[in-house]
């Protein structure tokens, strides 16, 4: 089989049922009788084991069997669920997730890891076996024991289909001679001879262990073939060194109970369950290729070319209409409408692929917070909302870690131990909120502990202590300002160094890494409350709708997101208060900014005529920005300035006009 | 309008001559306030006429702004300014040379652009107490070429501009 072609859906799938069994297990601590969560559970378990088989990863599936073993059991009311038995499938998912690295790094699920997991199961199996007589000994003992082999789904549909074709499946058992020598090599020979009449299905050991000839003197191979049953037997028989080949015919009818494959005579109603079979094993391939279909894995360069291309359009666009404006054609305007309708379109699309909800991220939290609450013997309930919030790619990529660190934080810092809690009339029961909402143009993500909060007395004297700050200095700064301190390098408040957090990476990291993706992080806390870490993005910034104005002779874009309202007022309006010029609008006290003193353009004076205000807010905060004449609304593509210019005062970035010459972006948050 | 100089040279002299054998060097040649100066080559993406350059507010002096080359914003450094000469109006044979180095792009005004030489690297001399002059920080040696001398330009320091907390 060419497994190249489909390692890739399998790693994801894989994933995502991982993910899923994680969740479920989640769930069924909480409420270990939830019988639709363990049938979930079992349903996952059980098309990983499929998958994994058919992929031939031996380790993979056998765990994922042994865990099917153990389900049923629970399914059937022959096992109890309890934390010991939650713990042991956390330790199954754990070694299953440590296969799939091997798989992805390596190509192969490693050399037999994670036995002792698969022996835990077992004695599960073995134990629950003792209380219940009636368990269905054939699932645990050796596969090569029984006489007719157990088949996967993928398997039976085969079968089945083969029966569809009017064609025949046959197991056929052999028996190697005791004095075989070269086993592996009769196994070749037997498939050989096989293959000339017949089409191999499955092998009992599997291929691999025949090659490695990991099996005592039997095998049972599973075959679809048009001829008759006695012609296989005889070829199979001719080979030297067999002891006695058999030749059965092979009869799958699905039992939901136990998957194992039964004998049933041949009888009327056969066709019938097995036309079943066929619809609903189709039916189960149709639903695995709309999964597989529904995500193309994209290279993230090239949707930054693709990016890059719309930019460009967009510029040629708005070149366009500033030469229709000279040029007046009715035709030519309905056209360059309908090239914007489309630009904008595919500008959005474009932008829609580059985003990706945040909720790839999230997944792993409950999971971390369960694993850190048991280490510390605290009892965490994590909370989580806007899993479906959608940011860039890129920062969704990158933002884990940072997470990741603040959450420990919160987990092994903030909340304090159950004894403690105790003492201050608190719940037992803490809480980590965890929470993602847009806000705006910004996406918001926040991280809410009910903790102690932080000790601003004791981060001043940290900081002072490490030599972040005076003495004198520190007692002048407000409470903001001290706890500002918690993302300066070298700043640690946690005294021991435990194995959740203080690892030595500190917040510095977490805010330089935000920041590099353009965001910011701050901290609010009040002490014995909690604590509450805010963390902003903006949106993919890299097109943007801005107000396009005209200051002296030069001409500046300001975002139209950030403007709320352009005035155009008599210039006795503007009243001067402490040397500081503002305006009132609707009863609102707004400072007026003169860009072209700011900006330093030169400027004739014109005091007589009114003046246009562009009225920015920051925030709550207004701002009036005195301009020339406003010249319109543009969508325009933000550029950076270059790294010579990195830093600049007043200038968020550049764009180019529809003229070719580049105007300059203004940073409303620096100038306001 | 640009005018792709480097490559279309190199290929006209014969590629051989940046081998490492002769020890040669490529300088592209120009001319600011009547001095001969070289940069090397191998930092030269382009060479265009005068574009239209917009101002950017907050910066030293002798950036004269940014322009658009090709969908691409350019940072300008105006080399009369930089190197401590009057200015005057750019004129017809006025040319940006565009640099590339240390991931920085950027491109520098000069009066003009003459040729791309080659001098060998005996013939560069870096011993010359060249720091003595006010601008001489920007002059890595001065290469001699038979009976012409020019000033070699030290791209690091003439892009460090001294901008922003976190430059490069």
């Amino acid at each position: 089989m060419d497994k190249e072609q489909y390692i890739d859906i399998f790693i994801e799938e894989t994933k995502e049922h991982l993910q899923n069994l994680t969740l479920q297990l989640l769930q069924l601590e909480r409420n270990s009788e939830d019988t639709a969560t363990i049938n979930e559970i079992f349903r996952s378990a059980h098309t990983l084991k499929g998958m994994s088989s058919t992929m031939g990863f031996e380790n993979m599936s056998r765990m994922t069997h042994k865990m099917e073993d153990v389900l049923d059991l629970v399914r059937n009311d022959n096992l109890k669920v309890n934390s010991h038995i939650v713990d042991l499938f956390f330790k199954c998912l754990d070694a299953l997730e440590n296969y799939l690295e091997n798989i992805i790094s390596s190509g192969s699920d490693g050399n037999g890891e994670h036995k002792e997991v698969v022996e835990l199961l077992n004695k599960e199996i073995i134990r629950s076996a003792k209380d219940e007589v009636d368990v269905n000994i054939g699932s645990l003992g050796d596969n090569n024991s029984i006489c007719l082999m157990k088949v996967d789904q993928y398997e039976l549909f085969a079968v089945n289909k083969a029966f569809e074709m009017g064609m025949c499946v046959y197991q056929i058992n052999v028996k190697l001679d005791k004095g075989c020598l070269l086993k592996s090599a009769r196994v070749f020979l037997v498939f050989q001879t096989l293959e000339k009449y017949s089409e191999i299905i499955k092998a009992n050991p599997s291929v691999e262990e025949l090659e490695d000839e990991k099996f005592d003197y039997e095998f049972s191979v599973l075959v679809v073939t048009n001829k008759d049953m006695n012609v296989l037997e005889k070829a199979v028989n001719n080979i030297s060194e067999i002891e006695k080949a058999s030749v059965v015919l092979y009869n799958p009818t699905s039992s939901s109970k136990n998957k194992s494959i039964q004998c049933t005579p041949e009888g009327s109603d056969f066709e019938h369950s097995c036309h079943k079979d066929i619809q609903t094993a189709g039916n189960d391939i149709k639903k695995r290729k709309a999964t597989a279909l529904k995500t193309v894995r994209i290279d993230i360069e090239r949707l930054d070319v693709l990016m890059n291309l719309v930019s460009e359009l967009i510029i040629q666009k708005t070149r366009l209409f500033r030469i229709a404006s000279v040029d007046k054609s009715t035709s030519f305007d309905e056209a360059l409408e309908y090239l914007e309708r489309i630009t904008t379109d595919l500008h959005d699309a474009v932008m829609k692929v580059r985003m990706v909800p945040i909720e790839s991220v999230f997944n792993r939290f409950p999971r971390m917070i369960r694993d850190i609450s048991r280490d510390l013997n605290k009892n965490i309930m994590l909370s989580m909302s806007g899993e479906d919030t959608e940011l860039d790619r890129t920062v969704v990529d990158e933002i884990g870690d940072s997470l990741i660190h603040i959450l420990r934080n919160a987990a092994d810092h903030g909340i304090e131990s159950k004894e403690k809690r105790k003492k201050l009339n608190k719940s037992e029961e803490s809480h980590i909120f965890l929470r993602a909402y847009h806000d705006g143009n910004n996406v918001v993500i926040e991280i809410e502990d009910d903790g102690q909060g932080l000790d601003i007395e004791s981060i001043r004297e940290k900081a002072i202590e490490r030599g972040l700050t005076k003495e004198d200095y520190a007692d002048n700064l407000s409470n903001e300002e001290i706890m500002n301190f918690i993302f300066k390098p070298g700043f640690s408040t946690s005294d021991e160094i435990s194995d959740v957090s203080g690892r030595g990476v500190g917040l510095d990291v977490v805010k330089t890494k935000i920041e590099s993706m353009s965001g910011t992080i701050e901290v609010k806390t009040e002490k014995g409350k909690g604590s509450k870490f805010i963390i902003r993005f903006p949106l993919t910034i890299a097109i943007i709708q801005a107000l396009l104005v005209e200051i002296g002779n030069e001409e500046y874009a300001i975002p139209i997101n950030l403007t709320s309202q352009i005035l155009t007022v008599d210039p006795l309006a503007i009243k001067t208060i402490q040397k500081k010029e503002i305006i009132i609008i609707n009863g609102v006290i707004v400072p007026i900014i003169r860009l072209n003193s700011v900006l330093g353009i030169k400027k004739g004076e014109n005091t007589e005529k009114d003046i246009t205000i562009v009225v920015v807010k920051k925030g709550e905060k207004l701002s009036g920005f005195v301009v020339d004449s406003v010249l319109g609304q543009q969508e325009i593509v933000v550029k950076s300035l270059g790294k010579l210019l990195q830093g600049i005062k007043y200038i968020a970035g550049a764009t180019i006009l529809g003229d070719g010459s580049v105007a300059l972006i203004l940073d409303v948050n620096s100038l306001s | 309008m640009g005018i792709r100089t480097p490559k279309a040279l190199i290929l006209i002299e014969g590629a051989d001559c940046m081998g490492p054998k002769q020890k040669e060097k490529q300088f592209v040649l120009f001319n600011v306030a009547g001095y001969g100066y070289g940069i090397d080559i191998q930092n030269v993406l382009e060479i265009t006429v005068m574009l239209p350059i917009t101002r950017v507010p907050e910066t030293p002096d002798f950036i004269q702004g940014v322009l658009n080359l090709r969908s691409d914003i350019v940072p300008v450094i105006d080399m009369r300014k930089r190197l401590g000469f009057d200015t005057v109006q750019f004129t017809e044979v006025s040319r940006i040379i565009v640099l590339f180095y240390n991931n920085i792009k950027a491109g520098i005004i000069v009066d003009s652009v003459q040729e791309v030489i080659e001098i060998s690297e005996d013939n560069i001399d870096s011993s010359f107490d060249i720091n003595e002059s006010e601008y001489g920080e920007f002059i890595l040696g001065i290469g001699k070429l038979d009976d012409r001398v020019v000033a070699l330009i030290d791209i690091e320091r003439l892009m460090n501009v001294g901008m922003g907390v976190s430059t490069i």
